[in-house]
Formats: structure tokens, C-alpha cells, sequence
């Protein structure tokens, strides 16, 4: 299953860029996608696009308390991220459910930007779980967030001392004469070079065992402290205890050219962190989790030599800023390779963002359904495997690495049947949460088409908004024997023109409604529709 | 056909390898067995994070080292379980004492591979693919061996002739050891219960592009799932369970599932849980008070599911039918980190359970040596592929050549199935007798010496290991004569630090360790 593609390198993009060019973009590097978004971005052409993509996100705010009364620090509809624990009350809990629902709403309420999806790209690079101490939590989403399009080096340096990561990979535990390595060997063997083969005994050609114990031993001394305290001066927070500092000199192998690690103190890290992105292999492991991030999950020798090569060297002549490179691959030949259009099995947050907001849903009334809302999506993305707050293991999600699945892990018996489900309450029974329901209404949906009281281009034109690509004859056949079955097409223009001539009446609502949910949920349940 | 409980009588001790090793070239154990390969089952238990074999089998006879070098994590000796005079079980373990005591229980002490890979996510793939750790394979041990008897799956699966699952995940992830080379075997079911039934879409044409194996795959998925799913629930709701599991464990859950899945008459051959959480670098225990702490209630966990599980499969009379076997990508250090934990390690003990296993521990305890270095495991006495090959070919009938072809060719089988319908393996004397392997000098410089006996001629392979687990050279592989025998080894090219010498006849291993100047 290896690529067939053209290889043109990096070469720009100049053909067509019209409906299934804009649509490929944008469902790579957006959530949600509409076809008012695919016609906008047909509006503004390639280059305009990608400025959009780019631009500065605009900030959501700060997550606040949606429901709970027993918090005396944080009234409903207050942030409380500053706020401090409260003796006798797990805070945490309600917290950490208005945190999910604010990353979900991040996610599939962010538009023309391709943020959203780098935050989710770092989420899993830099993957943390089990802290329950939610201010930390929300600490660590912000500098994904921050850093989502900024410079990678720096994000490692922010990320080797932020709290939750030295909490999770004990790095607080890391201390002179009883060095834990954890943090230092996932840093380079999951953060920044990835692992190599292992050419001799503890070499695995990028690092060695050695240094994975120099760079411990450097690291030394950080520490956590505050976490889930009652006092609001005490904010949690690391700092650095240089009693636990082991200051001597660290040698590296000559895997660094046998560098000696020098710098001693609070500022160790930097020199360990500037030392790591010094080696050649440092651009070339993002780069190629970058790859499989927009285009494919296939990486072999040609797209190694023709692709992640001139990817790694531009990151590198950018000082590692990540923007400037993901645009390279966004705006190249091969991006727009037929090849690897609709290629992808959409991650669980793809999917429910597709099947809601990309279908029209506005559930932003007022708070509370605006958190359950979005909560409920991070429950469903959770049970088809992708938990924003508890992800598999520091690794990330297995649909974004491991071979030879890759992102058809995404798909199995249990997350099918959970999919299904879900269609149902969207086509169906509506989706509630924490006391409010929203049932989706497609009739407003298809007011906007081009010509929804003929059968036939009513279901083409929603296969194309939904799937993303035409449908075949045979498939609008299927979808028309679902819409009208054994009848002729007029029966539909018929009924369609009834209802809109008298759109008050219950009855001829209701059975246009019902009809167009079974269309809508054949088509989410159809396996094309869980590719983009 | 359950006449071998004796054993649980016999002041419950049961027969232990290297007191009674039995030679395995001369029997083919499956002309009697209980069961036929046909019917037999594999439950997997993947351990996930690397399970601290140290403080899981404990060592009694290195128990005063192990606590000079595990102050704070130490189990108190008075709260170990005792399983002989060597060997104890961590206190959590309560559930695995009984199903040795019942003579169902198996261990096989230190068991990792060459070249020993101290990455979660490598070794667990070393693991799980069964491969060399020099070598990337895609597809998992168990896929392979199901490859040779279903090459077309999945296309037109489920069929007339194979109407179940071929293998199942029970949990919401499927598990790499059952990928094919076509497609993984292994249904992913989280409750069998439930059966959801999903719109087929309509078939077409596969685009050309990498779309079309993609789309490929989801349509098969979708229908797989759609026709097994319906099966699965309807052998499930037939199935029965006759004993009480514990709550709040969803280990235990799902183990319950299997065997309501496997009473209920599915032809299923391999079921794949897993637990985790062993990644214990710190928290491994409580401060103060080590039986508490993370590390306990994982293995709490583990021994009330399984022994729920093993009562329940007893009373369901399919004894004779299922075996299971845990697993983990890797041990820990011998040496705690200080943070009441420890580091990714080397080797550590599997844990084989059912009727049909060869109950008794398989294997030397390990030498725990006071100044033992920081980066040391626990050194490898047997490689995993032995342990899986030999279930390949004892349990699920698979030739010996097939197995070399599957796992690899230098493949020992060791005595982990037995024949169920014998009470008592067959026994011949220990081809090392009862002497130990030794070494001199230690501390050595350019060149050492190795002493041991054999009782009887045949195969011996003599390897020799680092710290970090990785082989530094074979020595030889020969037919040796019986006597006594004595290698002078030039040690001059090896690292300097801890040097393991590894001696291996069939299933007995002898392991020395010296520490080259």
C-alpha cells in the first residue's frame, strides 16, 4: 500500500483550486467543514485560504463553571481557573467536565483555522494523563494551545517544566543521586527524535541509553508543589529545588558528538533541550508525524528522500517554527495529490464534528447547553477512543502511530457500534445531556440547496456536502429508496412543495423531517463518510 | 477426565521443572490430550506498562539483597505468600496462590528476549509481532499462525465453516498480536451483550487511489461486524457463568465475558484482555507501607479476576479446554529509583493458568547482587518465543516447523502444556543435574571460566549479555557429552561492568553473572 503519488517534492501547487480542492483542505486542517466554509474558501483561492487558515485564533475564554453550586469560590458561569480546592468538595470533578466540553468546543467550534488541529496534533505528541488537579490541566491545554502554531523547540522547553508533564512522567521525582528517567527517555524517543534502530547494545542509533540518563540527570531538582490546595495564594505550580540538583558535568554519546552537558541549575533544561534539537534528526521526526498528520499515514523511501527531507531542512532554516513548514506541505503538489484525497479514516473528533456542527447544529443558546453540548461530544469521542482527557498512554493514540493499522485502529466492532449509536441520537432520538436535548432539524439544512424538491439532487448534493465527494448512481438509487421507497421522484416534489407551502403544519413537517433524518443517517452510517 | 487434584494434596507443593524436568524429545504430548487442538482455547492478559517481576515472584534465598537494594519498596518477608522454599508471591496475589495451590498455575521465571528493548512502545511491538528485536514485523505472532490456516481472511469470513470470530479483544481496542497479514482476526468486542446493527452502504467499484483499500477495509468492517456481532450475542445469551466475580474490576468483567462466550459454544480460539497500569516508576508503593500502593491493586486486580475466572471455567467443565497466559512488554530495575518506584527493566516472570498447564515454576530464581548496577534488570532466563512456540505446538497442535517459521529458528520448546489426561508428567533426570553453573574469577579481566555438568549428552548454547540485556555473543551451540565440563572464554572484547552468562539444554537454563573489570 504504498503511495503511487507524483513526487514533486515541495513544488507549489497551481492547478484548479476549486470545490474538491478547497474541501480536501479545509477537512485536513479543520473541524466541522460546511459548504459555506468549502465556498469561502473557493472565494479567496489557495493562497488566501492558507492566510485564513493561519490567522490568529480568536480566544474562547476561559472555561467556567456550567451547573455546579457547592464550589463557594467559583459562582456558575465564572472561571475557575485561578480558583483554589475547597475542603470536603471534589471540585475537580465538575472542573474537569467543563474543561472536556471546552476543548470539544475548541475543536469543532473553531472555524476557518487550522489551530484547532494542531492543538490536537500536540495533545497527542505531548500526551498526559491521570492529574487530577484541573487548574494544572488547564495550564497545560493553554500552552498547546498557545504554541500551537509557534516554535517547537521552545514548546519542549515550556512543556519539560510545565506541571503536568513533571507530575506524569516524574519528572518531580527526578532528583541528584536517585535520577527517574521517565521524562528523559520519552523526550527523546517520543518528543523530539524519535527512536532509531538499536545498532549495539543500548544505542538505538538516535540516542543511547547513556544519554537518556545524562539528560535525567540534568533535569534534576524540578519539582511540584500547591497542587489541590485550599489556599488561593498557593497557585500550583513547579519550581526548582536546587538541593535535588545534581550539578556535575554530563557526558553525551557520540550520538551528540560526545557533548558535555555543562550548564548546571534551574537553566540545565535549556541546554539540555537546545542540545537534543542541535542533533540532525531533530526536525526530521516532527516532520514526518506532520506527514502522517495532513496527508498520509505511508511514509516510504521516496516521500522519505523527496518529502520529509526538504520538510526537515525548512523547519530547521526556520528555527524550528512550525507554521512556515506546514504551510510548505499544505501548499504543495503533493498535498493535492489525487492520491490522497479522502484517504484518511477520520479521527472520533472528525467524526462527531462532521456528523454535528458540520450538519448545521447551533447549540450555543446559553450555558449550560453550550457545555452539555460539547461535553456530550467529548463522551462520544471518548467511547470511539479518542479521550481529550485521558488519552491511551504517553505515546498518543495508537490510529497515529502504530503500524500497519494507523488510522484504521479508529475502527473496530466496538467503536462501529458506538458510531452507530451515535448517528442514532443525531438522526433519532436527539442528543441530551445533563438536562437538555437538542434534536437536530435538516429541514433548514436543505432550505440552502440548490434545488431540494427534486429527489435526485437533493440526495446528490447532500452526499456531496456529507461524504465530501459525489455519490454514484447506484448510491443516490439506494438513498432515494430510503427517501421515497417505490415511488416516483414527483412523490418527493410533491410532498416537499406541500410542506413549504404551509410550513405551520405539523403533520407535513414532521413527515418531511423524518424522512430526510433517514437519508442523513445513511449517509453517516455509509463507509465513506468516515473518510476525509 | 479432572483426575489429577491430587496434587493439591500433595502438602501443595506441585511438581516443580527443575526439581522433575522431563525430556521433551521423546513424547508428543497431544495423543492423549483431553481436548482436541480443535477445540482448545488462549486467553492472552497483556500487562500493560512492564509488570515489576521483582516485587510480583520474589526471590525468599535473595530476599536480604533485594531489600539492601529496594529499601523503600521492599514487601515485608512476613507478608510475602509462599508458594515453596524459594519462591513467594506479593501479597495481592492471594487469588494466584490458590490456583497454585489447586496445581493450575505455571510460572516461567525471567523471560525476555535478546537485545533487550527498554521502549514501551518497541518492546511491547517486539512482543506483540513476536519478532526479533532487529526485525520489524507487521503482523502479530498469533495472526501468523492463523494466517496458515485461514489464508484468504478476511474475504467471505464469516463462512459456512467458520462462523465466529477467528479471535476476540475483549475491551474497545483491538490487539496487535492477532494482526494478519491481510487483516486482524481479532473482534473487537467490548460487551457481547450488545449488538448494534449498522448500515451496509451500497457497494461499488474501489477508487484507484490510496482511498480504495481504505474504503476496503470499512466495508468489511462494517459487515464483519455486523455478522459477527449478531453471532457473538447470540452464543453469549446462550453461554452461562456459574460463579461470582469480583466488582468494580473490569479485568474481571470481561473475563466473565470470555467465558460466557466460550460456554455459550463459540469456536473462538483466542481471547485477548488486558490490564494497565504497570508503569511504576513512582507510586509503586505507599511510602511506609509497601503491600499498598499502585502495584498492589493492579495485582489485586489481577489474581480475584483470574481466579474468578479459573472457578468459573472448572464449574463450566471446560477445564480441559482453555489455558491463559499473562504477559508484559518488560520487567523493571533491580534497583529502585529512589521515588518509590523503578525504571524499565529486563525480564520477568509469565504467568500460564488452566487445567492443562504444567504446573510448577519453570527456571532459576535470579541472583540479586548487592552491588548491583543501576541500569540492571532482571537477565533473561527464557526467551518469550520459547513460551509462545511451545503453546503453538502443545496446545494448539501447530508443527514444530511451523513454529520455527513463525517465531524462530533457534525455537526450544518448553514444558508449559501438559497432557491433560496424564496426572503426572513424565520425568527424567535433570540434564545439568543439580549443579550450578559458576564462574571464576568475578571480578574478571581478559578471560574467565565457566564450569558445569551435564548429566546426559546434548544441544547446549552458551550466550553471553550486557547490563542492558542485549547479547554480546554466542559462544557455542554443540552437542556436548555428558561430564563435566569447563569453558575458558576470552572475555577481552566484552563492555566492562556486569557480563551475564546464559547456559541453555531444551528447558533448563543456568545463569551466572560476573562483572567484567
Amino acid at each position: 500500500m504504498v503511495s503511487t503519488a507524483t513526487i514533486t517534492g515541495l513544488t507549489p501547487y497551481t492547478g484548479t483550486f476549486g470545490q474538491a480542492e478547497a474541501n480536501h483542505l479545509l477537512r485536513r486542517t479543520t473541524f466541522a467543514v460546511t459548504q459555506t466554509r468549502i465556498n469561502d474558501a473557493i472565494g479567496k483561492g489557495l493562497e488566501g485560504s492558507l492566510n485564513e487558515l493561519f490567522q490568529p485564533l480568536g480566544s474562547f475564554g476561559e472555561p467556567v463553571n456550567p451547573y455546579f453550586t457547592e464550589d463557594p469560590n467559583v459562582p456558575v458561569g465564572q472561571s475557575w481557573v485561578n480558583a483554589p480546592a475547597v475542603d470536603g468538595v471534589n471540585v475537580n470533578s465538575y472542573r474537569g467536565r467543563s474543561l472536556q466540553g471546552y476543548i470539544l468546543r475548541h475543536m469543532l467550534k473553531g472555524g476557518f483555522n487550522i489551530s484547532p488541529r494542531m492543538w490536537l496534533f500536540w495533545h497527542n505528541h505531548f500526551s498526559i494523563l491521570g492529574i487530577s488537579e484541573r487548574r494544572v490541566v488547564y495550564k497545560n491545554y493553554k500552552l498547546l494551545h498557545d504554541f500551537s502554531l509557534g516554535n517547537f523547540r521552545e514548546l519542549v522547553k515550556q512543556v519539560t517544566i510545565d506541571p503536568s508533564m513533571l507530575n506524569f512522567l516524574n519528572g518531580n521525582q527526578n532528583r541528584a543521586g536517585n535520577p527517574n528517567e521517565n521524562y528523559g527517555r520519552e523526550l527523546l524517543e517520543l518528543f523530539t527524535l524519535g527512536k532509531g534502530d538499536q545498532v549495539a547494545s543500548g544505542d538505538y542509533t538516535t540516542y543511547t541509553e547513556d544519554d537518556i540518563r545524562a539528560i535525567a540527570n540534568a533535569l534534576t531538582g524540578w519539582q511540584t508543589r500547591y497542587f489541590n490546595q485550599e489556599d488561593a495564594a498557593l497557585q500550583p505550580e513547579a519550581y526548582f529545588n536546587s538541593n535535588r540538583h545534581d550539578p556535575a558535568p554530563r557526558q553525551l554519546s557520540h550520538r551528540f558528538d560526545n557533548k558535555v552537558l555543562t550548564v548546571a541549575g534551574e537553566d540545565a533544561y535549556q541546554e539540555v533541550i537546545d542540545t537534543i534539537f542541535a542533533h540532525p534528526q531533530a526536525a526530521h521526526y516532527l516532520c514526518r508525524k506532520l506527514y502522517r498528520w495532513f496527508v498520509f499515514y505511508e511514509i516510504d523511501a521516496t516521500i522519505e528522500a523527496d518529502i520529509i527531507t526538504p520538510m526537515a531542512q525548512a523547519l530547521r532554516a526556520n528555527d524550528f517554527e512550525v507554521a512556515p513548514v506546514i504551510r510548505l506541505l499544505l501548499g504543495s503538489e503533493h498535498f493535492f495529490d489525487i492520491q490522497h484525497r479522502g484517504a484518511l479514516i477520520k479521527s472520533p473528533i472528525d467524526y462527531v464534528a462532521d456528523a454535528t456542527i458540520g450538519l448545521g447544529f447551533e447549540p450555543e443558546p446559553d450555558l449550560i447547553m453550550t457545555y452539555g453540548f460539547y461535553r456530550r461530544m467529548h463522551v462520544e469521542a471518548a467511547e470511539q477512543l479518542l479521550s481529550v482527557d485521558r488519552p491511551p498512554s504517553v505515546a498518543g493514540y495508537p490510529a497515529w502511530h502504530q503500524a500497519p493499522q494507523y488510522n484504521r485502529i479508529w475502527i473496530n466492532a466496538s467503536t462501529l457500534s458506538s458510531k452507530t449509536d451515535f448517528v442514532g441520537f443525531v438522526t433519532n432520538n436527539g442528543i441530551f445531556h445533563d438536562g437538555f436535548r437538542v434534536r437536530p432539524d435538516f429541514i433548514p439544512y436543505i432550505a440552502g440547496f440548490d434545488n431540494p424538491t427534486d429527489p435526485n439532487d437533493l440526495i446528490e448534493e447532500m452526499g456531496l456536502r456529507i461524504i465530501g465527494d459525489p455519490l454514484t448512481s447506484d448510491q443516490v438509487d439506494a438513498l432515494k429508496e430510503i427517501l421515497i421507497p417505490g415511488l416516483p421522484d414527483f412523490e418527493w416534489t410533491v410532498e416537499y412543495n406541500n410542506f413549504l407551502n404551509d410550513p405551520d403544519d405539523l403533520d407535513m413537517r414532521e413527515a418531511v423531517s423524518r424522512k430526510l433524518d433517514a437519508v442523513v443517517s445513511a449517509l453517516l452510517n455509509s463507509p465513506e463518510f468516515h473518510l476525509y | 477426565m479432572r483426575r489429577r487434584k491430587f496434587l493439591a494434596t500433595s502438602a501443595g507443593i506441585p511438581l516443580l521443572f527443575n526439581q522433575l524436568p522431563r525430556d521433551l524429545s521423546s513424547s508428543r504430548m497431544f495423543s492423549a490430550l483431553g481436548s482436541e487442538p480443535d477445540e482448545r482455547v488462549l486467553v492472552l492478559i497483556q500487562l500493560n506498562g512492564g509488570n515489576d517481576g521483582l516485587n510480583t515472584l520474589v526471590p525468599l534465598d535473595q530476599y536480604d539483597n533485594l531489600a539492601a537494594v529496594r529499601p523503600t519498596i521492599i514487601l515485608p518477608e512476613n507478608s510475602l505468600l509462599a508458594i515453596d522454599d524459594t519462591k513467594a508471591l506479593h501479597p495481592s496475589l492471594a487469588g494466584f496462590r490458590d490456583i497454585w495451590d489447586a496445581g493450575e498455575l505455571a510460572i516461567v521465571q525471567d523471560v525476555s528476549y535478546p537485545e533487550q528493548n527498554r521502549s514501551h512502545f518497541r518492546s511491547t511491538d517486539i512482543w506483540h509481532s513476536g519478532s526479533e528485536s532487529t526485525e520489524y514485523l507487521r503482523t502479530g505472532w498469533l495472526g501468523r499462525t492463523l494466517d496458515t490456516d485461514h489464508p484468504t481472511y478476511p474475504t467471505d469470513y464469516p463462512n459456512a465453516d467458520f462462523s465466529d470470530p477467528i479471535a476476540i479483544t475483549v475491551g474497545t481496542t483491538v490487539s496487535d498480536t492477532c494482526q494478519g497479514q491481510a487483516g486482524n482476526f481479532a473482534l473487537t468486542v467490548s460487551n457481547p451483550f450488545r449488538a448494534t446493527s449498522i448500515l451496509e452502504g451500497t457497494a461499488g467499484p474501489l477508487p484507484s487511489t490510496l482511498r480504495g483499500p481504505e474504503l476496503d477495509f470499512l466495508r468489511t468492517s462494517v459487515s464483519q461486524t455486523n455478522q459477527y456481532s449478531a453471532i457473538v450475542k447470540r452464543k453469549a445469551e446462550a453461554g452461562s457463568s456459574l460463579v461470582d466475580y469480583p466488582e468494580d474490576n473490569l479485568l474481571a468483567t470481561r473475563l466473565q465475558y470470555v467465558a460466557q462466550m466460550i460456554s455459550g459454544g463459540m469456536q473462538t480460539k483466542v481471547y485477548v484482555v488486558s490490564l494497565g497500569g504497570f508503569d511504576t516508576h513512582g507510586n509503586q508503593v505507599v511510602d511506609g507501607d509497601t503491600t499498598t500502593g499502585e502495584h498492589a491493586e493492579l495485582l489485586t486486580q489481577l489474581a480475584e479476576a483470574v481466579k474468578a475466572f479459573q472457578a468459573d471455567i472448572n464449574a463450566l467443565g471446560l477445564g480441559e479446554r482453555v489455558i491463559g497466559m499473562t504477559y508484559s512488554e518488560f520487567g523493571r530495575r533491580i534497583r529502585e529509583n529512589g521515588g518509590l518506584g523503578t525504571d524499565h527493566g529486563t525480564a520477568a516472570p509469565m504467568f500460564l493458568f488452566g487445567d492443562c498447564v504444567n504446573a510448577g515454576a519453570l527456571g532459576d530464581n535470579p541472583t540479586i547482587d548487592t552491588q548491583v548496577d543501576e541500569l540492571e534488570g532482571v537477565a533473561m532466563q527464557y526467551d518469550f518465543r520459547d513460551v509462545y512456540g511451545s503453546v503453538l505446538e502443545d496446545w494448539f497442535g501447530v508443527e514444530e516447523h511451523v513454529v520455527r517459521d513463525i517465531l524462530h529458528n533457534t525455537y526450544t520448546k518448553l514444558p508449559v502444556v501438559r497432557n491433560c489426561a496424564d496426572p503426572i508428567s513424565s520425568t527424567e533426570e535433570s540434564a545439568f543435574a543439580k549443579t550450578q553453573l559458576t564462574l571464576a574469577p568475578s571480578p574478571f579481566a581478559n578471560q574467565a571460566q565457566l564450569r558445569f555438568t551435564t548429566k546426559t549428552k546434548g544441544l547446549v548454547r552458551l550466550s553471553v549479555y550486557d547490563v542492558n540485556g542485549s547479547l554480546v555473543e554466542t559462544l557455542f551451540e554443540r552437542r556436548l557429552p555428558a561430564g563435566e565440563q569447563t569453558v575458558n572464554v576470552n572475555t577481552r572484547q566484552y563492555p566492562s561492568g556486569v557480563i551475564i552468562f546464559h547456559l541453555q539444554r531444551g528447558a533448563e537454563v543456568k545463569v551466572v553473572r560476573g562483572v567484567k573489570q
